[in-house]
Formats: C-alpha cells, structure tokens, sequence
C-alpha cells in the first residue's frame, strides 16, 4: 500500500494561449479526501486529465499511485469523474452499468447496481431524460464500480441544486468511510468542502498556492482583527482595513495586541485565493 | 469493447446492412425476371431506367455509408464529451479506437463488397442493354469488388478525420470532398494503365472492349497524321486513299477481375494508410484541450 496516492514535480502544461500549470509540485496522501480547490480556469481540471492520461503534460513528471499515467488507458486503480459526467445519452441506466462492467475488469456488479438503487435512479430509464443529480448518481456509481484506490471528481457537484448536492456528497462520503479509498475532489465552491476533506491543495493560476493537512493549516493560521495602527507581523497572506480596524490573515501563531482566531477552511482559502488575484492585477 | 462500441453504432449498422439488404432482394428478383425475357427491346424497355438509376445509388452509395458510419463514430463521441468516459476506463485508448473501428466499419463493407458481387452476377441478362463494357465507367465501379473497397476507404477516412477534426458534420464533408475527385482520377488516369492495353488496327473490337487510346498509322505501323475534316469523300474511304488506318489500344473484356482486384487492392492500401494514420492520431492527437 503506498502513503501517497498521487505526487507530481515541477509539473507544467503550456496552452498556445498560456499556462494550464506552471510547475507544480506537490503530494496527496493515500487514505486521505484531499479538495482541489482554486477558481475557475485554475488549472484543476487539466491537473486531473493529466493524472487520468487524457493529456500529456509539456514537462514535469506525475506519478499516480506510484505509477506514471501511460498511453496504455487509464491507471486500473484509479476512476475519474469527468466536470460534465460524460455517459451515453442514449444507453439506459442498466446498459451503462454493462458498459462500465465490459470496459472494466475487476469491475463489483453488485455494488454499483447497490449504488444506483440506493440514488432511486430507475434502470430502465435512458441517460438522456435523468436529472442533474441523478446523473451524478450513475456517474458516481460507475466510477465506484471499478472499486478504485484513487477516485478523482472533478467538480461532481457543480449544477446541482442544495439538496442534489448534499446526497451525492453524502453518497461519496460513506463510500469512503466504507472502502478507505483516496478521493481528490475539486471545487470551486468552498462551502460544499468544509468539513469533508482533510487534506488541501489550492491551485490559482496554474501554480501550488497552498497545500497540506487541513487541522494543521488551520492551526498554523490566524485571523488577526484589530487596529490599522498595529504592527503586521511576518507571514500576512493578506490585510483589509475597513475604516480604522485591520483584519489580516497570516501565517503565524497568536499575535499579542491582536483579537487572534483560528480561520475557517473558507477564510483561509479566500484570503490565498484573493492575494494571489491583487498580485496578478 | 465490442457490446459498447455495437450499442454506440447499432442504429448506424444496422440502417446501412438495411439498404444494402433492400437493394440486394431487388438486384435478384431483377435478374431472375430479367433472364425470363427473351426480347431484347422488352428488357431495355422494362428495365432501361432500373440501370440508370441502379448505376446513380450505387455510385453514391459507397461514400455515403462510408460517412454515415465513419463520420460520427468518434467525431460525435467527441462531440458530446463521451470519450472522455470511454477513455479513462481500464481499457486502453488502441483498444477503444480498433473496436469501435471493426465493429461499426465490418458490416457495411463486407456487405458492400457482397452487394458487388452480388450485382455482377445480377447484371449480366441487363448487359444488352448497357453501354459500353463492364470496365467502362460507371459499370466497373459497381461491380465485382471495388464497391466494398470504395466504402472501405470512405468509412475509415471519416472515422480518421473525425478524430483529428472532432466534428461529425465537417468529417462527412471533407471525406466527400476528398472521395469524388479522387475515384474521377483512378478512372481516367490509372484504370488504363492497370495492363498494357491490346492494339489493333482491326474495325471490330471484341464484345466488351474497353477502347483506352487511337492513333492513326500508315501501312508501315508509323504515325501519321490524319484530319478527317480535310475529306471530301466518306472518311474510311478518304483514309484508305491516303494510306492510313486508325489504330487502337483497348482492354479486353475478360481482364474485368484482374482490374477488380487491382483497383480493390488499391482502395484497400488507402484505407490501410489511413488507419495507421488514425492509430497516430488516437496517441498523439486526442487530447482534450
């Protein structure tokens, strides 16, 4: 069993148009779920279709699962889960679990008919007509199928109502819980990932702003509140002054003088996401 | 694989198997009145335009299945986002690509090749009523093997160009655009070279004759020049006064397969090229971006 389910180094991909990643170098750990977090044209998406073998990276190497993604399919261990979870619009529910089940060797036919069941999606109905969320179910249920090591969702949740979203992410989450599988999950909404992953990494602009365990982020961060006047002290991601008061996040422990509290995944993601936006402008 | 790829093309398969069955059953019932009659003006009466149009269908045909079924067999799958389901599953993309290739691209050319096959032996109580020989144009193209080989060609280049240009609608336009000039060329300008053609100087020319190249000779067999406006009697009289014959160089009837073979082997060579050509393309063209 290896600790680190997926790792790149110095990993770069140049579009005609600019960078889709510049130098990245980073680690997921095994066991782990691990959000991918950054704004929209990040780099997440191309991060994942280059660790799935969709794409080719200019330079920079990645290894998934200790493997190098080769032009031989997808890595076996690994199931990936397309932004528009791409499926046969024409096949119904039952005809694309088969797909899933012939494309797939070591594929659990009982466990993804279990996962569809569970999602109430019937099976007899043609992709085409089912919802939003219900696709994701199916999406979902043929991704876990293949009972993967690593499980990568790219965006699952994006043009889900509240409710859609809450059960495909508590469908995810117990299937975790079960099975002890890596899942990298991007976002670039903040809120569905707090309290669900425990492992970061914050791409923007095609660079590794921020990664690590979550707790120790948190830990290692303050939001400091308090007078304009006051000295910053060392590692301030970013400062706002609303009228007299400052209210700053920094890399450090508690600051005396200062109101000290410990951010919250939000705060902390939008304070790096925001600094890197007003050194790019 | 194959179920998937089968599921992804049935309609596609099996519309194209339809039309080709359909213009079998009426190629024999065709033949088997058509062989009942013993006027010969009956048959071109009765079966006259059947030729014309046989001959129309089937000219287009090959290029229309071949971009029917090639056409969207990846360029609407990458259209509608799908082969990145397809190519992140355990299997791998060389054997996405081959599957879908054989299991959409099979059926419809052994069942055109069929069909030519079919035709020659159909065709043969209407032959007093075509023109020209069966390696004349448009009869030679639409018999014997050259119409699965045709189809061949015009499938796989869609499939291919499908997959480089990820659009269904510009892969069908630009395999027509590509196919029509290119069976005009092999027509006119290989065809005859296929064997060195017989030369005669003799008036009748066997039955089926494929007349390639005419000259005008002196007794001595060296070229001469002739003008049959500068006559002011009848021409064969005027040509044997001045001592010139009209030699020319034909293909006999009974090369028809040997040139059926040729011109398939051909077609099939291209298809072949354009294959390899898509199995680059699936490793080093289909990338998302």
């Amino acid at each position: 069993m290896t600790t680190i389910a997926l790792d790149a180094t110095a990993l770069t991909m140049r579009y005609r148009r600019g960078w889709g990643l510049r130098d990245c170098t980073f680690e997921l750990p095994a066991g782990r779920i691990s959000a991918l977090i950054g704004p929209n044209g990040a780099g997440k998406s191309t991060l994942m279709r280059i660790a799935t073998g969709l794409q080719r990276q200019t330079s920079g190497e990645i290894r998934v699962l200790g493997q190098v993604p080769g032009k031989h399919g997808a890595n076996r261990r690994l199931a990936f889960l397309g932004q528009d979870k791409p499926l046969f619009k024409a096949f119904t529910v039952e005809e694309m679990l088969r797909a899933g089940a012939k494309l797939n060797p070591g594929w659990d036919d009982q466990y993804a008919q279990r996962l569809v069941r569970e999602a109430d999606v019937p099976f007899g109905a043609k992709i085409g007509t089912l919802s939003g969320g219900q696709r994701t179910r199916v999406a979902l249920a043929i991704a876990m199928g293949r009972r993967p090591e690593l499980v990568m969702l790219d965006e699952p949740l994006a043009d889900l109502d509240p409710i859609a979203r809450q059960e495909v992410m508590h469908a995810v989450l117990a299937e975790v819980a079960e099975t002890g599988m890596t899942v990298l999950l991007s976002s670039h909404v903040i809120a569905d990932l707090d309290g669900v992953c425990d492992h970061l990494l914050l791409l923007a602009d095609g660079q590794v702003r921020l990664q690590g365990d979550v707790e120790d982020l948190l830990t290692q961060h303050r939001v400091l509140v308090g007078s304009r006047e006051l000295v910053l002290p060392d590692g301030v991601v970013e400062a706002r002054t609303t009228g007299r008061q400052a209210t700053v996040l920094a890399r450090t422990s508690d600051v005396p003088g200062w109101d000290n509290n410990e951010p919250s995944l939000e705060e902390l993601a939008l304070a790096y996401l925001r600094s890197t936006r007003k050194v790019a402008a | 694989m194959t179920w998937v790829a089968w599921r992804q093309q049935r309609l596609q398969i099996l519309l194209g198997l339809c039309v080709i069955a359909g213009l079998a059953a009426v190629m024999t019932v065709v033949r088997f009145d058509a062989q009942s009659i013993t006027d010969e003006r009956l048959v071109d009466e009765r079966y006259g335009t059947y030729v014309n149009y046989l001959r129309l269908v089937l000219l287009a045909l090959p290029v229309l299945l071949g971009v029917f079924i090639g056409g969207p067999l990846f360029g609407r799958e990458i259209e509608h986002g799908t082969h990145v389901f397809s190519l992140t599953q355990s299997i791998g993309r060389t054997r996405w690509w081959a599957s879908k290739i054989v299991v959409a691209g099979l059926p419809v050319i052994v069942g055109m090749t069929l069909l030519g096959l079919l035709n020659s032996w159909a065709s043969a109580p209407l032959r007093a009523v075509m023109f020209g020989g069966r390696l004349v144009t448009p009869t030679f193209e639409i018999e014997g093997l050259t119409l699965g080989a045709y189809t061949a060609l015009a499938f796989t280049l869609s499939a291919t160009i499908g997959l480089l240009v990820r659009n269904t609608l510009a892969a069908m336009v630009i395999t027509v655009v590509a196919y029509v000039p290119l069976i005009g060329l092999v027509g006119n300008a290989l065809r005859p070279a296929y064997a060195v053609p017989v030369t005669s100087t003799d008036d009748k020319m066997p039955a089926g004759a494929w007349i390639v190249s005419s000259s005008y000779v002196d007794a001595a067999g060296n070229p001469a020049s002739f003008s049959p406006a500068a006559c002011t009697t009848g021409i064969p009289e005027c040509m044997r006064t001045q001592g010139v014959v009209r030699r020319v160089g034909f293909q006999p009837d009974d090369r028809f397969w040997s040139f059926q073979a040729i011109e398939a082997g051909l077609f099939v060579a291209l298809a072949a090229l354009v294959v390899v050509a898509g199995a680059w393309a699936v490793h080093h063209r289909l990338r998302m971006a």
